[in-house]
């Protein structure tokens, strides 16, 4: 059983606490490593045995490292991406990480990881957390098309907002457009459809309100 | 007569104004209250606030209305919030990251977390017990690491639910004038009745939670290069808390032993 450290793509950070964290290029992750779980990558990218690797991590650490604790490690290692385990079934189903229990909590390695996809979710979330409306969309048509009389759809999407099927109450703030029906989709998606009454309508602008949350929006016209 | 509330930040220079003494004044007092005050000529970011009587009020930008509010205290609220959102959507040189940031004697100290995770009520705390106050909603990050305050009036949330703005001022804090490195950084987790419960995280473990409360995706990996070096700078802690009143005490031990 051998094991290969990747090493194409990734950009290695070091810290002063001897904590690593790798940032992966290719798949833009971000893997955090304490200093149990980097002594054994960077001992990977030297060594490939388990027992050498073992070895190594006793030298870095100034403390006894066995095989247990090594493939501990690797195990995690490996299933972060981060290694490759060649010859033998994935390393955490050797039966010898069994007796990494009793070891004392601040020895175990630790790797976590933060996909790319989790960065996004965590970014979209991380703003202020009053409501607003996000989108405003004519969903059939074009303004400037539209003649009196026509049929519009608009689609209003919000953020951190709460609308509710027959709370959020939609009023037309300017003139122009009778409001027939108003579908709330979900707490951040409804829809508004309505009539226009003049000739050339270039503008909705609606009033959301939700009990307290009470919102406007505009959309503006647009040359054809 | 148009009036005007202007104000460097964030690389923006922003102008609000309003023909209603009243609002001017209303906004002077909320609205990055502790930031020097300019002339609104050459404002990249101009907004028009309008009473409309019973109606309340609006905010416009030249292309749009971004603000309605029933009263002044949700006008400035709400107003305030669609700042953040678009000083921090127009960063180029800084990243802003989702943090209380106060400093106690030179040492500056951030509390990344969520939204309800009760930074606001910890920094209003702090200002009390005289640290001097960075922002209660973000801290501002450089290519170095080095962090800038981000001095909005706090926003605290009531028993009811509601939010109201509370320049700093008010709780006779000082406001710090940056940039400067990170000493200490500690993720709370709010718990009713819990105790004060924290642990040493590794420094590699708290960039993640760093890039978990970072509001403009990582489309590339340079992009996390300052949080490395604010990391790196820093001791980090993670844990529990429970009243804000109780954590300030050892907030204060924790960055006076240097951690």
């Amino acid at each position: 059983m051998e094991f290969i450290a990747k090493n194409q793509n990734l950009l290695i950070e070091n810290l002063p606490d001897g904590s690593v964290a790798v940032f992966d290029a290719e798949s833009r992750a971000v893997h955090a490593l304490n200093a149990q779980a980097a002594a054994a990558l960077r001992a990977c990218g030297q060594h490939s045995t388990l027992p050498a690797i073992a070895l190594a991590m006793s030298r870095e650490l100034q403390t006894r490292a066995d095989d247990a604790a090594a493939l501990e490690a690797l195990a995690q290692l490996e299933a972060s991406g981060l290694v490759q385990c060649v010859g033998r079934e994935k390393a955490a189903a050797e039966p010898s990480r069994r007796s990494i229990f009793g070891v004392a909590a601040a020895a175990l390695p630790v790797v976590l990881t933060l996909t790319a996809a989790q960065q996004k979710a965590y970014a979209d979330q991380a703003g202020s957390n009053v409501p607003s409306i996000s989108a405003f969309e004519l969903i059939n048509g074009r303004l400037c098309d539209m003649p009196a009389g026509s049929s519009l759809t608009f689609r209003i999407t919000g953020q951190n907002t709460h609308f509710v099927n027959g709370t959020t109450v939609v009023t037309s703030v300017r003139g122009g457009f009778s409001i027939d029906t108003v579908t709330v989709v979900s707490a951040t998606v409804l829809t508004v459809t309505g009539t226009t009454t003049v000739t050339y309508f270039g503008e909705a602008q609606f009033h959301v309100v939700t009990g307290a949350e009470d919102l406007t929006t505009t959309y503006m016209y647009q040359p054809c | 007569m148009l009036r005007a509330v202007a104000f460097a930040v964030a690389g923006r220079h922003v102008a609000v104004l309003s023909e209603c003494s009243a609002t001017c004044r209303l906004l002077d007092r909320y609205l990055f209250p502790e930031l020097p005050r300019l002339d609104s000529d050459g404002a990249d970011l101009v907004l028009r606030v309008e009473r409309q009587g019973a109606s309340g009020y609006v905010v416009r930008s030249p292309d749009n209305l971004v603000v309605r509010a029933r009263d002044s205290a949700s006008m400035v609220v709400s107003l305030g919030a669609w700042l953040d959102d678009e000083l921090v959507r127009g960063l180029t040189d800084r990243i802003a990251l989702h943090a209380g940031a106060v400093c106690w004697r030179g040492r500056a100290v951030l509390l990344p977390g969520p939204s309800h995770a009760g930074k606001s009520s910890l920094v209003s705390e702090l200002l009390i017990s005289g640290w001097e106050y960075w922002s209660d909603e973000y801290a501002l990050v450089d290519c170095a690491g080095l962090v800038y305050p981000y001095p909005r009036a706090l926003v605290l949330r009531s028993a009811d639910g509601r939010m109201r703005a509370l320049p700093a001022a008010m709780r006779q804090a000082s406001t710090g004038r940056g940039p400067a490195p990170v000493r200490l950084i500690v993720r709370l987790d709010y718990r009713p009745a819990a105790r004060w419960n924290v642990r040493r995280v590794a420094q590699s473990q708290m960039i993640l939670e760093l890039l978990k409360n970072t509001p403009q995706p990582m489309t590339e990996v340079k992009m996390a290069a300052p949080l490395v070096r604010l990391a790196a700078g820093a001791a980090c802690y993670a844990g529990v808390r429970g009243e804000a009143s109780e954590a300030v005490e050892p907030l204060r031990e924790l960055v006076e032993c240097g951690a």
